[in-house]
């Protein structure tokens, strides 16, 4: 069976705001901050790659099933995905040697306009504002675009059917704080190769689920 | 053969770690190891071109430099165990480099067994002197000027697939190096394997370092050939032996092991060389570190060896033609000065920084 190179570009658009928390409140001081870094001097909003690989790799595990591969571990933990050795493993990588055959790189946005919002928690018995439970929460606003690359290496036609099968599981996905998310591909800019686009299922996914 | 000048500048966050217990995971980050530049361009070379580098695996014969940082177009260095510092003195002027490295009659003069530091600096604050350990420098209109590479801390949470919410346990920190760090290194690849492989002048994507499926450690690589690299060498040494006359001072660029151990003294280089040389009499920049690495073919960690770090000084006094020795000295700069090669070992290089230091 051929193996093949895959890159996809991921258009992210933010349907609910959204808030991939960090520690350190660099402007905002809101409880809760956005996840920033420096780069070049200029602070940017970072989505990790880790983010991204995560809800990718749950959104596989969901849709396992429907094109029948059998998943043997929601874990996440790396002690408990040491012992596993199943389809996700192998295509996603484990802990000490389960190479992944997919890389995914992180998103940075401008840290221009994002929203802070006032959040209170309410007593389920009293229905009234629990005392001191008073905090802020700095969110990416809705609208918002954001850019992401998913780099396949050496997939089977399986493989890629699997993975575009998860990214079209991701519209309308949780991420970070309850955010929501809409994803699709960016057509023009990724590479799939016309061999794998000869197979009726990969060929399908692709028409749906890029851009 | 060919000589490649190379470029690296990180996209994304990169931690290039050390054994450590626990959840913080930080690295090494002063420079990258030419293994872990070796090892990233192999694997991208496989990658993306399908290229048979295990021969490289298997018989070495490219050498990579390791990679050190650049700041506004100047490459940094480690500080020698010959620098210090005035804590006294404002920053920019309290650099301190031992004259009698700098000039033939302070090295006739010079007695590793009475090394003794400077108890002043040039502005007579006294007692204030401390050695520049671990400290990144850059020489700038012949003044050495320390530098520092950019890190941040990256927070990380496992999430439970089922409930949404933070696994339990999982909260791990990591001190990576920020995106926007450059680092520059030369190949050395006397069989021009590396065209074969698929490698080209221009820029490639490359992955260094942990965590690169998860978006750590992508960089830009910036490749050029550096056909005059040689014959410019040849003339900076020749320059550096006319100031220095018969003594030459090679400073550790990668960690020494000759033979994989820690040698005594003096180091013979005569039979490498080729020429009169003697000495070989070692100044260790610190105390000796453990070279590990991680074989990502085998996936399985590599030996460890202990090494002395880079930095440090080794000095020898020829009595042979200076352009001769300025030839074998520019190659073996290339190539390494002892066995093993090409595994990121013994790459010394000519102390020529004495041609430009302002006395």
């Amino acid at each position: 069976m051929g193996k093949y190179n895959i890159d996809l570009k991921l258009r992210f658009k933010v349907r609910k705001r959204l808030c991939v928390g960090g520690s350190y409140a660099i402007r905002s001081r809101a409880d809760i901050p956005l996840n920033t870094i420096v780069v070049n001097g200029s602070r940017k909003i970072y989505i990790p790659g880790s983010t991204i690989k995560g809800i990718l790799r749950t959104s596989f595990i969901k849709v396992s099933g429907l094109i029948g591969i059998n998943v043997k571990s929601f874990r996440v933990n790396p002690e408990e995905l040491l012992a596993i050795d199943d389809y996700t493993a192998r295509l996603f990588g484990k802990p000490e040697g389960g190479e992944s055959r997919i890389l995914v790189e992180p998103a940075y946005l401008e840290y221009g306009e994002v929203e802070t919002h006032t959040h209170i928690a309410i007593e389920d018995d009293t229905g009234v504002v629990r005392e001191g439970a008073l905090y802020t929460i700095e969110y990416i606003p809705v609208g918002s675009e954001f850019h992401s690359w998913v780099r396949g290496r050496g997939l089977e036609l399986e493989d890629i059917r699997g993975l575009l099968t998860a990214i079209l599981e991701l519209r309308y996905c949780r991420i970070g704080r309850a955010g929501l998310i809409d994803v699709d591909i960016v057509r023009d800019e990724s590479r799939m190769p016309e061999e794998a686009l000869k197979d009726a299922i990969v060929s399908k996914l692709w028409s749906v689920v890029s851009r | 053969m060919t000589i490649y000048r190379i470029e690296i500048e990180l996209l994304s966050p990169m931690i290039i770690s050390h054994p450590q217990p626990g959840r913080v995971l930080r690295g090494e980050y002063r420079y990258i190891p030419s293994t872990t530049i070796k090892g990233a361009i192999l694997s991208m070379l496989y990658r993306e071109y399908g290229a048979s580098v295990h021969e490289e695996s298997l018989n070495p014969r490219i050498c990579i430099h390791p990679g050190y940082p650049i700041f506004d177009g100047y490459e940094a260095r480690y500080a020698h165990p010959l620098i210090y510092k005035c804590k006294v003195c404002r920053d920019g002027e309290n650099i301190i480099v031992d004259k009698s490295i700098l000039d033939p009659d302070g090295l006739g003069r010079f007695n590793l067994e009475r090394l003794e530091p400077p108890y002043k600096c040039g502005r007579g604050h006294i007692y204030a002197i401390s050695p520049l350990k671990n400290t990144l420098l850059i020489l700038r209109d012949g003044v050495y000027h320390p530098v520092e590479v950019e890190t941040t801390s990256l927070d990380s949470i496992g999430i439970n697939r089922y409930l949404g919410s933070t696994e339990h346990g999982m909260l791990y920190t990591y001190i990576v190096v920020a995106p926007g760090v450059k680092y520059g290194s030369m190949i050395y690849d006397p069989d021009d394997r590396l065209e074969g492989y698929g490698l080209t002048e221009g820029t490639h994507r490359i992955n260094i370092g942990r965590g690169i499926s998860r978006g750590l450690g992508l960089a830009r690589l910036r490749v050029e050939r550096h056909d005059e690299y040689l014959s410019e060498r040849v003339k900076e040494i020749m320059e550096y032996l006319e100031l220095m006359g018969e003594y030459i001072i090679l400073r550790a660029k990668s960690p020494l092991s000759p033979y994989l151990g820690l040698r005594s003294q003096p180091w013979d280089l005569e039979g490498f060389i080729g020429h009169d040389i003697g000495g070989g009499i070692l100044i260790p920049n610190g105390p000796p570190l453990k070279v590990r690495g991680y074989s990502s073919y085998t996936n399985q960690p590599k030996l460890s060896i202990m090494a002395y770090p880079p930095g440090t000084l080794v000095f020898y006094k020829t009595g042979d033609r200076m352009d001769r020795v300025a030839e074998k000295l520019a190659r073996m700069e290339l190539g390494g000065f002892y066995p093993p090669y090409n595994i990121g070992l013994n790459l010394m290089e000519v102390y020529t920084d004495a041609n430009r230091i302002r006395l």
